[in-house]
């Protein structure tokens, strides 16, 4: 390990309810998944066959769920890709359950599977607290739980949940955030309760992908107008899987429209922009930035904060190929930073040891 | 399975003077796995099912968001001993139920696979055509008390139209299934012209309780569990029923 360079999302998959997370189940959900038949909780969002969810290459040859398999995954994201560290965010649909129950105790065993099965065999790695966010009493729970361990070091939600993320109900979540230094790690994915597009349901896979960066859209002004970082300044959000090239227009827009009405939201009192830049972080696969150097250079200067890139390779969805995860073009002095000083900075409970 | 159904009659019991003729309105017979569709799906769209699977207004790919109370949920004895799912035995179907309960007629009601739910409305209309094709080869003409519904998306107008024609003209199957939960309620006017071709063709409307609609199945708020007593199953305006094609089919 030559280089420090932190991978801030990777992706371990679950396999199933009835054999990867069994053994962390209560004896209640324990007996329920096995009598009830309950498994497969695969989100919508991301198919394991689909071609997005995993590159060929970093498929396992007997045809299990890409992310499964931990010496594929050193070997993909570490030896390959050049990562020194990563952190581990797993979708499963534990965090798109109705049922607030069975939800908290999905969470909880998905949250003891990572530690067990891959922070203690590995200790370059970190990992999201995956959170029941349908009930944020129980959330807080599950992040009490992991407080005390430091290889935890983000709570992780999904993009498009019940109600937009700045609700005051979800406050006590950010609370404890701030509290225990967990950044928000809002990463792509639906429960799927309303239309993924602001306009309505779409026919295919991409087009949804696609559609998200509304979403993302839509959790940033909810955090910002609803007034969390007012009552939370230290909260770090961070967006994952998000894109990242249609920040600028986006951050024009809300700088405009906020100067006009702020009325509306007085407790608004800097341009959502720079709350954007000291507040939000994003992760840098995928970028989606035209081919010449020029224009990748115009981007970063126009998002106007080299602090918010986060290196990630997004291991092992297809976002690239080759074995160079960072996006190409993009300046050195950004580089640098968004492979060390700005996850540490991001994530303070991440010690390098 | 239970006593009643198992024991045979009594020397003293006489069969009945008249006979108690049923016809089941809704048997379901599943897939042994997706690979049955084989036969009847273009090679372009096996490799979409493969791939990408169901594209639904739900959350999870491979189970209800409303986990069943038994696996399913299908009696713990419908298990084939062959191995596959409930209903995708033939012979266990008639051994089990046909035959014992003497069914004279039974009507076929697809679920696998929420067919006509898909959001590809391409892709649902190649699975549409081939769950329909499939039910005659796999299923009706191995038993002839078996009746075919022809299931479409009431979504993609045109093609569900086109599936109708295409069935009506093979002129074995008894109803036309369309979703309980499409885009818009189904009084709507896009949706009329499928229900013209279902008159002129005298062929009933079959709505089985299912699919996703995208919106909360009790209108709001979203419940926690399915057995949430407010759950309305179906508009009650719109329940399928049996009619003069229904039983001009069962009569030949």
């Amino acid at each position: 390990m030559a280089v420090t360079r932190i991978d801030c999302d990777i992706h371990p998959a679950v396999g199933g309810t009835r054999t990867t997370l069994l053994p962390y189940l209560s004896d209640h959900w324990k007996e329920q998944v096995v009598s009830r038949a309950i498994d497969g909780l695969d989100l919508t969002s991301y198919p394991p066959s689909m071609p997005l969810s995993g590159r060929a290459d970093w498929r396992p040859a007997n045809g299990a769920r890409p992310g499964s398999d931990l010496a594929m995954v050193q070997k993909g994201a570490f030896d390959q890709l050049g990562a020194s560290h990563a952190i581990l965010n797993v979708l499963y649909g534990a965090q798109a359950v109705f049922d607030a129950y069975m939800a908290a105790d999905f969470c909880k065993a998905i949250n003891d599977w990572i530690a067990a099965e891959w922070l203690a065999r590995d200790s370059r790695l970190r990992a999201s607290i995956v959170v029941p966010m349908q009930a944020p009493d129980l959330a807080i729970e599950e992040i009490e739980r992991r407080a005390a361990d430091n290889r935890f070091v983000s709570i992780l939600v999904l993009a498009q949940g019940e109600t937009l993320l700045g609700r005051r109900h979800f406050w006590p979540v950010y609370q404890l955030a701030e509290k225990y230094k967990l950044p928000l790690a809002i990463h792509a994915g639906t429960q799927y309760r309303q239309a993924p597009s602001s306009a309505g349901w779409p026919s295919h896979r991409y087009e949804y992908y696609f559609v998200e960066a509304q979403a993302f859209q839509a959790q940033i002004l909810s955090l910002i107008y609803e007034g969390v970082f007012g009552k939370y300044p230290d909260l770090k959000v961070v967006l994952m899987e998000s894109g990242v090239s249609w920040l600028p227009a986006f951050m024009w827009r809300a700088n405009k429209t906020w100067r006009g009405v702020r009325v509306e939201v007085p407790w608004v009192e800097r341009e959502p922009a720079s709350i954007i830049r000291d507040n939000f972080r994003v992760t840098m696969q995928p970028f989606d930035a035209p081919s010449d150097a020029k224009s990748v250079e115009e981007i970063i200067d126009q998002i106007g904060s080299e602090k918010m890139f986060l290196f990630a390779s997004d291991y092992p969805h297809w976002q690239f190929d080759g074995d160079d995860p960072i996006p190409p073009n993009l300046p050195k002095s950004i580089i640098a930073k968004m492979c060390v000083d700005n996850p540490l900075e991001t994530f303070p409970r991440l010690s390098l040891n | 399975m239970s006593e009643v159904i198992d024991r045979p009659l009594r020397d003293d019991e006489k069969p009945a003077a008249t006979r108690l003729r049923i016809v089941d309105c809704d048997v379901h017979p599943s897939l042994r796995s997706t690979d049955d569709l084989n036969e009847f799906l273009p090679r372009r769209w096996q490799q979409h099912l493969k791939e990408y699977g169901s594209h639904l207004r739900t959350p999870y790919l491979f189970t209800t968001p409303y986990p069943r109370s038994s696996p399913l949920i299908a009696r713990r004895d419908a298990w084939p001993p062959t191995g596959g799912p409930p209903g995708s035995d033939l012979d266990f179907m008639r051994k089990q139920h046909l035959d014992p309960l003497d069914v004279e007629f039974g009507i076929l009601q697809v679920l696998d696979l929420f067919i006509f739910s898909q959001q590809n409305l391409e892709f649902g209309a190649a699975i549409q055509r081939a769950i329909n094709d499939w039910q005659l080869a796999f299923w009706t003409h191995r038993d002839p008390r078996l009746k075919a519904s022809i299931l479409v998306g009431q979504d993609g107008t045109d093609l569900a139209i086109a599936e109708i024609e295409r069935c009506a003209k093979i002129g074995e199957y008894i109803q036309i299934n369309v979703s309980p939960r499409a885009n818009e309620p189904l009084g709507r006017r896009r949706y009329w012209p499928i229900y013209e071709r279902a008159q002129a063709l005298d062929l009933p409307l079959g709505i089985h309780v299912g699919g996703y609609g995208g919106h909360a199945p009790t209108g709001r708020p979203i419940m926690s569990r399915s057995t949430s007593p407010t759950r309305t199953p179906l508009p009650r305006s719109l329940r399928a029923s049996s009619s003069r094609a229904c039983r001009s089919a069962f009569q030949s």
